[in-house]
């Protein structure tokens, strides 16, 4: 009888070993492609420098230097801009969060009146910006231009957010909500006392969402502080490996002579920069990976 | 234990917001206010001044009370009783800052630097009146220091600074290089060889553009660089014009190049070495000197083979002394004479004009105080600022050599003169909102360089044809028609002749072609733009 059924000679078998050969080949091929590149950095930071520049380094180091890193934690300014960072990502995270939370909130009331109008509103702004100058003569006739003020308030509202959360609240079950009524609780009793401490997964998202993305930033810095000791640290590697990159045909001959040396000497110190600056984020990310999964499946639907 | 995380998270943001909070309200240190040092009984004018920091990481202008020339250069700004109030911005994010204020026109200070903005932006604000005319305001509160820097030392600075209708709105760096005292001195853009290459392989210094063909191929061919490697190449962009091969063809620098001596706008497109020069590049690549994969390469990427140590030539300064360190076991770049490539065209050669106006430093409409303005460039303009802002303080960092020459003392790095102080001006302040008058001389230049690199600077002087690589320092400002004539022909212009150049020389298009490559470029504007840059050029020479 087992004679009679034809075999498909293209069926994979389960637990095959050439598939989990190949397919083991491909995630590691994959893995290297994607941790190459940081590898690379890292080896070039702590290579001679002589050795970066003529870009000989490729699978290990070659000579071992680690003035550059010296010059960074020397620098006042590197240490300026994390303090600063820190205080950006906790201000901006902590009110991203209660934004998200007192925005979304209302949008899930179902007897709220324009409730559908509110949401079709608030979509607009995710979609259309006012431009550059509109935003800059607001910040400044708000006195926020050079003011740390000018990063945190602007970007203390997150449609994206709002729109997340509204989906987790949403998905609350309404008994939930209207046995909290029925006790004589409050919405806002009901929203920080029922509604809070089960939101916590989707708090977490908001929290990593908002950590990342401001730890990342540098253009509002760019545009709204001018003075360097209230820059960003994303804002320091900006200028650092960035913008001084310099055409050297457009220079006079003593200015090249200048802009040859800063040269020389950057092409090693923005590896190093890029190390010292991008560790603690990717120190935390192991730690938060199971939330953006959850963060990714909760964009997924937005009703 | 969970009631008492909420105690603690309020308190952690608490905290974190009242940090924010105090650190916002830190944040208005960014204008840093000159030291009130007037003379007792005085009113000082306060000015507030916009501009970028300077690029250097050691010397920096926060630390200028500690170096004896901002000493010198702050006595000056107290005798004219101006009390200044800078802004300076990190240079790197200058050109941003400067494009969204200036738009906005809003938070103008009196005094602003706007180098970073083009002519048209400048115009336009010129237009609306965010600028102020500089003339009249010279002509009632000058003391005459403006006008005699203008007009007696450096009369070409009114002719790239006036408008069509005879308006200035912003002042500039100016500098001028001499050599015995009054002769102008240019410096050269040059082929450079590698002199160390031909002793060691025992060549001569090519006479010709042959044999600098031969001598690259020889260095390939011989491994120069004893890496085991035939890969000693050239380096040497054919997509514009500015490579000093091009001049050996007679060629302009540029698709609009001004023949200064002859008074006339021309296009390499034009010339009559065109073709030949083209063969020549085609020659270079096929023979496999020339390193394609740099062509449109950046300066790092370029620089990477030089640190490799694979560098026979390239196009640079001929007194340049800034590559030879970077090389990796060393070498020296023998500046080359311009070669003659073809029979009956004399070879040219490209020069940096001994005399250079550039930046933009510009009165605002907010200027409360227009005459203090005033006064504050009368003091930029002065002799003892020149001397201050180049050669620094006598005996401190420069001297006089036996002709009488200035010559600087300190060759340091730029670390150890941070910690001395024993800078001039322009290492501090240069560049910000302070702009530039310089009075450069040869001798010094001369006496940091090796024989051969001088030599060949002495020879360059008075060596007649040149083209210039500046071309826009003999070109008037246009008028708003011009202008936007220009920009739309240059944009496209650009693309397809860097483009059309490049793939002549890589031999990817064929030069049977030429007449249609020009019914091409005129298409696009070439004779328009040669039209225009002709009037601009007549303009520029016709203000006195």
């Amino acid at each position: 009888m087992a004679a009679l059924v034809k075999r498909n000679p293209n069926t994979i078998k389960q637990g095959s070993v050439v598939v989990d050969v190949v397919l083991y080949t491909l995630a590691l091929a994959l893995c290297l492609i994607t941790l190459y590149p940081f590898y690379f950095v890292i080896i070039m930071s702590i290579s001679n420098p002589t050795e970066v520049a003529a870009m000989n380094v490729f699978w290990y180091p070659k000579g071992f230097f680690l003035d550059s890193y010296k010059l960074i934690v020397s620098d006042t300014k590197m240490w300026w801009a994390y303090s600063n960072t820190l205080i950006y990502v906790s201000a901006g995270t902590i009110l991203n969060c209660l934004t998200a939370v007192l925005g979304a909130y209302p949008l899930t009331v179902r007897n709220l009146m324009g409730r559908k109008w509110v949401v079709s509103y608030l979509l607009i702004p995710m979609y259309f910006g006012g431009g550059l100058i509109p935003s800059y003569l607001l910040v400044n006739k708000l006195g926020l231009y050079d003011t740390m003020f000018a990063v945190i308030i602007p970007g203390m509202v997150s449609i994206w957010n709002i729109i997340l959360v509204r989906t987790f609240f949403a998905n609350i079950p309404d008994g939930l909500k209207e046995s909290a009524f029925i006790d004589g609780a409050s919405h806002l009793q009901l929203l920080f006392r029922v509604i809070i401490p089960i939101s916590k997964p989707i708090l977490a998202v908001i929290a990593i969402y908002s950590v990342v993305g401001i730890w990342n930033s540098w253009f509002d810095a760019l545009v709204y502080l001018p003075n360097e000791k209230l820059h960003p640290l994303q804002m320091y590697l900006y200028r650092v490996v960035v913008q001084q990159s310099v055409d050297l045909k457009m220079l006079s001959m003593e200015d090249a002579k200048n802009a040859v040396a800063n040269m020389l000497s950057n092409i090693q110190l923005k590896y190093a920069i890029i190390v010292f600056t991008t560790l603690p984020v990717i120190f935390t990310y192991p730690f938060f990976q199971k939330y953006f999964i959850k963060g990714a499946l909760l964009g997924s639907l937005k009703e | 234990m969970k009631k008492r995380k909420k105690p603690l998270m309020s308190a952690i943001i608490a905290v974190v917001l009242i940090a924010s909070v105090t650190a916002c309200s830190g944040g208005d240190g960014k204008t840093e206010e000159a030291d009130s040092n007037a003379p007792a009984g005085q009113q000082s004018a306060k000015l507030k001044l916009l501009g970028p920091t300077g690029a250097n990481k050691f010397i920096k202008f926060e630390d200028r009370e500690k170096y004896p020339v901002w000493k010198e250069v702050d006595k000056l700004l107290t005798d004219a009783q101006l009390q200044l109030d800078y802004e300076l911005v990190p240079n790197e994010q200058y050109n941003v800052v400067i494009k969204t204020r200036m738009a906005s026109g809003s938070n103008l200070p009196d005094i602003v630097n706007i180098s970073a903005l083009d002519n048209t932006t400048v115009l336009n604000l010129a237009k609306q009146g965010v600028l102020l005319d500089l003339n009249p305001l010279i002509e009632k509160y000058s003391n005459g220091n403006i006008k005699k820097m203008y007009e007696q030392e450096f009369p070409y600075a009114k002719k790239t600074t006036t408008t069509s209708d005879g308006k200035m709105y912003w002042f500039s760096d100016l500098h001028k290089k001499t050599y015995k005292g009054t002769d102008p001195a240019p410096v050269s853009l040059t082929m450079l060889l590698r002199k160390d290459w031909l002793d060691k392989l025992s060549l001569p210094v090519p006479a010709n553009a042959e044999e600098y063909l031969q001598t690259l191929k020889t260095m390939r061919d011989k491994d120069a660089n004893r890496n085991g490697q035939k890969d000693e190449v050239l380096v040497y962009d054919p997509g514009a014009f500015s490579g000093p091969i091009a001049q050996w063809f007679g060629l302009g620098t540029s698709i609009s190049s001004v023949d200064v001596e002859n008074k006339k706008v021309v296009s390499p497109w034009y010339q009559d070495g065109i073709k030949d020069y083209f063969s020549y590049l085609q020659k270079l690549v096929k023979e496999g000197v020339l390193d394609t994969s740099l062509i449109g390469a950046t300066a790092e990427q370029k620089q990477q083979k030089m640190t490799e140590n694979q560098v026979a030539s390239t196009g640079d300064y001929n007194l340049e002394t800034y590559l030879e360190p970077t090389i990796k076991g060393g070498g020296e770049y023998l500046p080359l004479m311009p070669l003659q490539a073809v029979d009956g065209i004399a070879p040219a050669a490209q020069i940096e004009p001994p005399f250079l106006v550039w930046q933009k430093y510009a009165i605002t409409k907010d200027t409360k105080n227009v005459e203090a303005a005033i006064k504050y460039f009368d003091t930029i303009y002065s002799d003892k600022y020149a001397e201050l802002l180049y050669w620094g303080i006598e005996g401190q960092t420069y001297k006089k050599d036996e002709s009488g020459a200035n010559v600087f003392i300190n060759n340091a790095s730029d670390e150890e003169l941070a910690k001395t102080g024993q800078v001039p001006g322009l290492r501090l302040f240069g560049d910000t909102v302070f702009p530039r008058v310089q009075f450069a001389n040869l001798e010094f230049e001369l006496s940091g360089v090796p024989k051969y690199k001088a030599d060949n600077e002495l020879q360059i002087l008075n060596y007649k044809p040149y083209f210039v690589n500046m071309n826009d320092n003999y070109l008037a400002i246009p008028d708003d028609q011009q202008l936007e004539a220009k920009t739309k022909i240059l944009t496209n212009l650009n693309t397809y002749s860097t483009e059309l150049a490049t793939k002549l020389a890589l031999g990817q298009k064929s030069l049977d072609n030429w007449d249609q490559y020009m019914a091409d470029l005129k298409k696009l504007g070439l004779d328009q733009l040669l039209e225009i840059d002709q009037q601009l050029l007549d303009r520029y020479n016709s203000i006195q």
